[in-house]
């Protein structure tokens, strides 16, 4: 399973959200991503799920609700969520029921879409990714198991190289 | 250019470690598997400077040793003094050899303690030598007489009496003098049976080293042990459950249990913060007999426990409340703590944890810890970066090597991915089970 410009393009213009189209690169960069060039390609781009959340609440005359930071559709044609968590606070703030909500809120925005990908991936920086899978793993009460921690090798390993090494986490 | 550590310590092929090089500035953090080495290497370091800091008592009890038998024959000749003199003499008389060892154990001048034995040997000569006034009666005589050849152990030919004693005190003067020696000369050899009495000759590491800010004070192939400046005293804690073990014959254990029935008198505000934020009262230690039992855990709200009867956790606080008031703990002092978040609910552990970061910020006390537990290793490591002291503290993983059942020790500074990555082997098994 592998992202597709091609589809996450067309799923953006279906939606009408076009505008919340954004490279790839540029999204992690804005995110605090600095650990250096893992070979993305320059015009993949992702949708900046706040962006569509916003546009939303906005035409609903509400508060946004929380969301997931971005999504992009797989070969598959499954919806992928991808929230990125590069700064160290973010590992000190991960709250459960925030993560839960953040899930929700961009399942309701995309109208609970029933081609969502099962596992939603939470990306940190790789000096982190193990702390959060430890603590990701330990909340109590538990949190489900589909929720992941990664670092973006995984995320290239995962959905954007050739080939999917056997040892990262598994799709 | 990297700043050299206060200490390292070199450990190479011992028991389940093939090497290790750690440093320790400040607070270290050593992570592993069961059976990696790491309770080897918190004992290797315990009884090395207990046997650095504490040498000339080390030696003075080795020459008490060695003298067990002349003391026990001078009890034996005072007792056996029958005499007309006063029941106080007599008293004074029997309690001569136990002030004499007393006095051996507490003095620096060993120089002086050889005449008082010399001095207590030419009495009890002369009181056998007493015969016309029968104080010592033949057969009693005889007695004596075979004890100090035994003591003597005469290989050329049988000794008299009056050759007897003076043998007997050449024997104490040499014990004497190379007791002096080897107080003045250190030799490592006092080190290293110290560690065959714990680990069997066989199992002694290859190489083990201390350096002080990048010099050797300690190795085991080199003559001498130098004397220590970063590290005076070692406090080894390695379960709360120390307070059942009156009796252990685990040494470590009868070291921090004497340590603990110390006077308290001193006013230290981080055993205060135990008090008053974690379990909520104070320790207080007895003098009794049964020193295990004189333990009381005094509650805030007036409630008084045996410390025995209370939760395991608060005696884990207890202890390092007990040695914080009686001064035990200071700038100079070694903690080696194994697992210390035995028994400690995860509240407790990152509170433990919490203590040991201002232990080490305040008060300057070095500590060494060995734990399994992803909170401990999580909170040293943030809380002392919020302390602002997480420059002084290491992080050790005890890798397998290429063979099996031994480990390397990486150094990690302060990043604990690795350490995680390898707990979260766990995670990954409990989530094969589908939970």
């Amino acid at each position: 399973m592998k992202y597709s410009k091609q589809a996450t393009v067309a799923y953006a213009g279906a939606l009408g959200k076009e505008e919340c189209l954004e490279p790839l690169n540029d999204f992690i960069i804005r995110e605090g991503y600095s650990e250096g060039d893992l070979g993305f390609v320059a015009d993949d781009e992702l949708i900046d799920m706040d962006c569509v959340e916003h546009i939303i609440a906005s035409y609903e005359k509400r508060s946004p609700s929380k969301s997931m930071d971005s999504s992009f559709i797989a070969d598959n044609d499954e919806v992928v969520f991808m929230e990125f968590r590069f700064n160290y606070q973010n590992l000190k703030n991960l709250d459960r029921q925030k993560l839960i909500d953040k899930v929700k809120g961009s399942t309701i925005a995309l109208s609970n879409p029933t081609n969502l990908h099962k596992k939603y991936y939470f990306v940190f920086n790789s000096n982190l990714k193990q702390q959060a899978i430890s603590r990701l793993n330990r909340m109590n009460p538990m949190i489900p198991q589909n929720y992941i921690a990664v670092d973006m090798k995984d995320v290239m390993d995962l959905f954007f190289s050739p080939e999917t090494p056997s040892t990262h986490p598994s799709s | 250019m990297t700043k050299t550590p206060d200490i390292n310590i070199v450990v190479d092929k011992f028991r389940a470690v093939e090497h290790a090089d750690i440093a320790i500035n400040g607070i270290t953090v050593v992570a592993g598997e069961n059976g990696s080495g790491k309770s080897s290497i918190s004992k290797l370091l315990y009884f090395l400077y207990r046997t650095v800091a504490g040498y000339d008592n080390i030696v003075k009890s080795k020459l008490l040793y060695d003298l067990r038998d002349v003391a026990q024959l001078l009890d034996i000749m005072f007792q056996e003094y029958r005499t007309s003199e006063t029941s106080d003499i007599k008293e004074g008389n029997r309690r001569y050899s136990l002030t004499l060892r007393k006095s051996l154990l507490e003095s620096d001048h060993l120089e002086i303690e050889v005449y008082k034995w010399l001095e207590a040997i030419n009495i009890v000569e002369n009181y056998y030598k007493d015969s016309e006034n029968n104080k010592i009666n033949p057969i009693k005589q005889n007695r004596i007489y075979r004890i100090l050849l035994d003591i003597l152990k005469p290989k050329e030919h049988e000794l008299n009496m009056t050759e007897s004693f003076e043998a007997l005190r050449i024997f104490v003067q040499e014990q004497f003098s190379l007791a002096q020696t080897n107080i003045r000369n250190r030799p490592t050899s006092i080190f290293i049976e110290e560690l065959i009495e714990l680990f069997s000759k066989e199992d002694l590491p290859q190489k083990f080293e201390v350096l002080e800010y990048g010099s050797p004070i300690v190795a085991l192939d080199s003559e001498q042990l130098s004397i220590p400046y970063n590290i005076q005293n070692a406090i080894y804690i390695d379960s709360p459950i120390i307070f059942y073990g009156d009796g252990s014959n685990n040494e470590h254990w009868d070291d921090l249990l004497e340590l603990m029935q110390k006077p308290s008198n001193e006013n230290s505000n981080i055993a205060n913060l135990i008090n008053t934020e974690i379990i909520k009262g104070q320790v207080t230690a007895d003098d009794s007999i049964y020193a295990t039992e004189g333990y009381k855990f005094l509650r805030n709200d007036g409630q008084i426990f045996n410390l025995l009867d209370v939760a395991t956790g608060i005696k884990s606080f207890s202890i390092l409340q007990l040695l914080l008031k009686n001064g035990s703990i200071n700038e100079k002092t070694l903690m080696i703590i194994d697992e210390p978040e035995s028994h400690l609910h995860p509240q407790w552990i990152i509170e433990y944890a919490r203590i040991v970061v201002l232990l080490n910020k305040h008060l300057g006390v070095k500590f060494f810890l060995a734990t399994h537990n992803p909170d401990m290793v999580s909170a040293i490591r943030y809380i002392s970066e919020k302390e602002g002291t997480l420059e002084k503290v290491n992080f050790y993983l005890a890798e397998q090597s290429d063979e099996k059942f031994k480990y390397n020790y990486k150094s990690l500074n302060t990043d604990i991915e690795p350490i995680f990555a390898s707990f979260n082997i766990a995670l990954e098994r409990i989530n094969q089970y589908g939970i």
